[in-house]
């Protein structure tokens, strides 16, 4: 019940378990796109390249906002350098994300790593005065890469909730290209589909959905709510609007579970409760629909 | 098929045909038109010879068309690389100087063997490939525009390119079709929707309409796919390879299926196969394809000797005559 009294008590609690509902919504029914479509790797790319951003960010002494803004333009850059590359199949759009994903990762760490070596020189400073906020102090490596309930704020509540609006009304004005787009690429296009633009489109969403979701969810993590909603709402329904449905209610349900833990527990990473949540409802349906088929199974079997 | 069946087939269609110009004279005064004036064309296409056809009336021309493999080693004077004749290698010439005009309301079967660039002919037409050389145009436009206009090319692709676990029910499915014709951030129209229905009546799977897509068998699939290319009114029906994985009582159900489309839309059909016996039963022309066109005309005069040429893989092209 600890969980609660954070919530009444602490606009910090409040805020992160509103923006959690907004971003499991967003994900999770992005989610279905991302799994249909193939694109669970693509999403772990775009998130992992935001962390480029985060360190470009810090060592420009940005925060808050401006740091979003830097975050977004590292996840579209890499989004965008990945539809490229894998469409114009120059090279393998696995190894492409492979390859994107480290650089952005590498690139983040070592702009961090020289914050810290320029510290005390004077240009430095002054780049940073220019620039950012020599106040701001940069989170630590743990909030980064698997989120953190204090990071939200004010802001990232109206953020999640009018950016994650933004992403589902383009969605949803989309709807029948995308779901055409998913089933079958090339016929799509012979059947007046804009497959290109479409791509880009899912790929900008994505972007913006993985920005929204860093704050509270993490880099490593955010990626598991564009894959685990998704793919166990597809083991419990063969039809679109049910997937959809069910992805929403577990994307929503693990996010709102996964933040009450953390609260309740005090010191647990809201992105690794979110997880674990989520992985356990995945585990649980697989394993409940494996014995559901079996006893199907012998029960054809047996009857005569 | 039968002589037999095949008359049978005919008058079948014939009074379908009918029920169906009248069922949508009310709603469909544009279309009902339009099905009218190509009957005519349809009417002269198994007589007409490929040396006197009207440009305008065809339906699709392809002049002079070449494509090479991408990565392909060309010397610096554009010398072909010794490879010329193996068109299935990468590098390789896959079509050359193709020259095809197809009439306005005919049935025709491109026939060739494996690698004999069919696949790449078909992406052509239906502008998923670009970069040939020579010029292609159906019903005038380019086939990147006739695409667009969702309207004018109806595509039947190979049922193993699709997904079939994917959540949509049989009735979605064929709605996509409806997409390029019903425009971005635009609902379907309900004449549309109940043309949908129709042609859910009509191949047969109107009682499958809200089941998974997964749940048919190969032949519904089939039927799914050409009750899709039917729904935004196309004018050209483009086949890909239909009857591979289906049963021979499934081939005839098509076979016949495509005859009644044929008689009773009126529009230009193209299928893509290797399955000359498939083709030769229910086309009006034929068209054999092995980096260019061997032969172009009705399939009465497909020889033993023309598709010995064709499907012979070993003879080069440049020594035939």
């Amino acid at each position: 019940m600890q969980a609660f009294h954070w919530l009444v008590e602490f606009s910090f609690a409040r805020n992160a378990m509103l923006a959690g509902l907004a971003i499991g919504s967003v994900c999770s029914l992005l989610s279905v796109i991302v799994v249909l479509k193939r694109m669970a790797f693509i999403g772990e790319g775009v998130s992992h390249a935001g962390f480029g951003g985060v360190g470009t960010a810090i060592f420009l002494g940005l925060a808050g906002l401006r740091q979003d803004l830097v975050v977004f333009a590292f996840c579209l850059a890499t989004a965008i350098a990945i539809g490229v590359l894998s469409r114009r199949r120059r090279v393998d759009p696995d190894s492409a994300i492979g390859i994107l994903l480290v650089a952005a990762m590498s690139w983040g760490v070592l702009m961090d790593n020289l914050r810290s070596t320029f510290q005390q020189h004077a240009w430095y400073q002054q780049l940073v005065s220019a620039v950012g906020d020599p106040a701001a102090r940069p989170p630590g490596y743990e909030q980064l890469l698997f989120g953190s309930l204090l990071n939200v704020g004010q802001q990232g509540v109206w953020l999640a909730f009018g950016l994650g609006f933004a992403v589902l009304l383009v969605a949803a004005a989309l709807f029948k290209e995308i779901i055409f787009f998913a089933f079958d690429e090339s016929s799509s296009r012979v059947f007046g589909v804009r497959t290109g633009a479409i791509y880009y489109t899912i790929l900008t969403l994505l972007a913006v959905t993985i920005v929204i979701s860093i704050r509270l969810a993490g880099f490593v993590l955010v990626s598991a709510l564009l894959v685990i909603p998704g793919s166990t709402a597809l083991m419990l329904s063969r039809r679109l609007g049910p997937v959809f449905f069910w992805s929403w209610l577990i994307g929503t349900g693990g996010t709102v579970g996964g933040l009450l833990l953390a609260l309740e527990a005090g010191n647990l990473s809201p992105g690794a409760c979110i997880v674990g949540v989520l992985c356990l409802v995945f585990g649980l349906v697989f394993a409940a629909r494996g014995i559901a088929r079996r006893l199907s199974m012998t029960r054809s079997t047996m009857s005569p | 098929m039968s002589p037999r069946d095949d008359h049978s087939a005919h008058d079948h269609s014939h009074g379908h045909g009918h029920a169906h110009g009248h069922d949508h004279a009310h709603g469909h005064d544009h279309s009902h038109d339009h099905a009218h004036s190509h009957a005519e064309h349809a009417g002269a296409c198994p007589h007409g010879s490929l040396a006197e056809h009207h440009p305008r009336t065809d339906a699709v021309c392809l002049d002079k068309v070449s494509y090479r493999y991408p990565g392909s080693p060309v010397g610096a004077a554009g010398i072909l690389s010794p490879r010329e004749g193996k068109g299935d290698q990468p590098g390789g010439l896959a079509l050359r100087d193709v020259t095809l005009h197809i009439e306005q309301g005919c049935n025709l079967g491109i026939i060739g063997p494996n690698g004999a660039g069919k696949t790449t002919l078909l992406k052509i037409l239906l502008g998923l490939v670009e970069g040939y050389s020579g010029s292609v145009s159906v019903q005038g436009l380019t086939p990147r525009q006739a695409c667009r206009r969702g309207d004018i090319i109806g595509y039947v692709p190979q049922r193993h390119d699709v997904e079939w676990r994917f959540p949509v029910s049989v009735r979605q499915v064929v709605h996509m079709g409806l997409v390029g014709k019903t425009g971005l951030f635009r609902r379907h129209k309900a004449e549309d929707l109940a043309y949908v229905d129709h042609l859910l009546e009509r191949t047969g799977i109107a009682d499958l309409a809200d089941r998974p897509v997964g749940d048919l068998s190969g032949g519904q699939q089939q039927r799914l796919f050409i009750a899709r290319a039917l729904a935004p009114h196309p004018r050209i029906l483009v086949l890909d390879e239909p009857t591979v994985g289906i049963d021979e009582a499934g081939q005839r159900q098509f076979a016949k299926l495509i005859h009644e489309i044929h008689e009773s839309l009126s529009l230009t059909i193209i299928v893509v196969s290797h399955d000359i016996q498939a083709v030769a039963a229910g086309c009006n022309r034929v068209a054999c394809l092995r980096q260019t066109i061997h032969f172009h005309d009705s399939p009465g005069g497909l020889t033993r000797q023309v598709l010995a040429e064709v499907f012979q893989h070993d003879i080069a092209p440049a020594s035939l005559p």
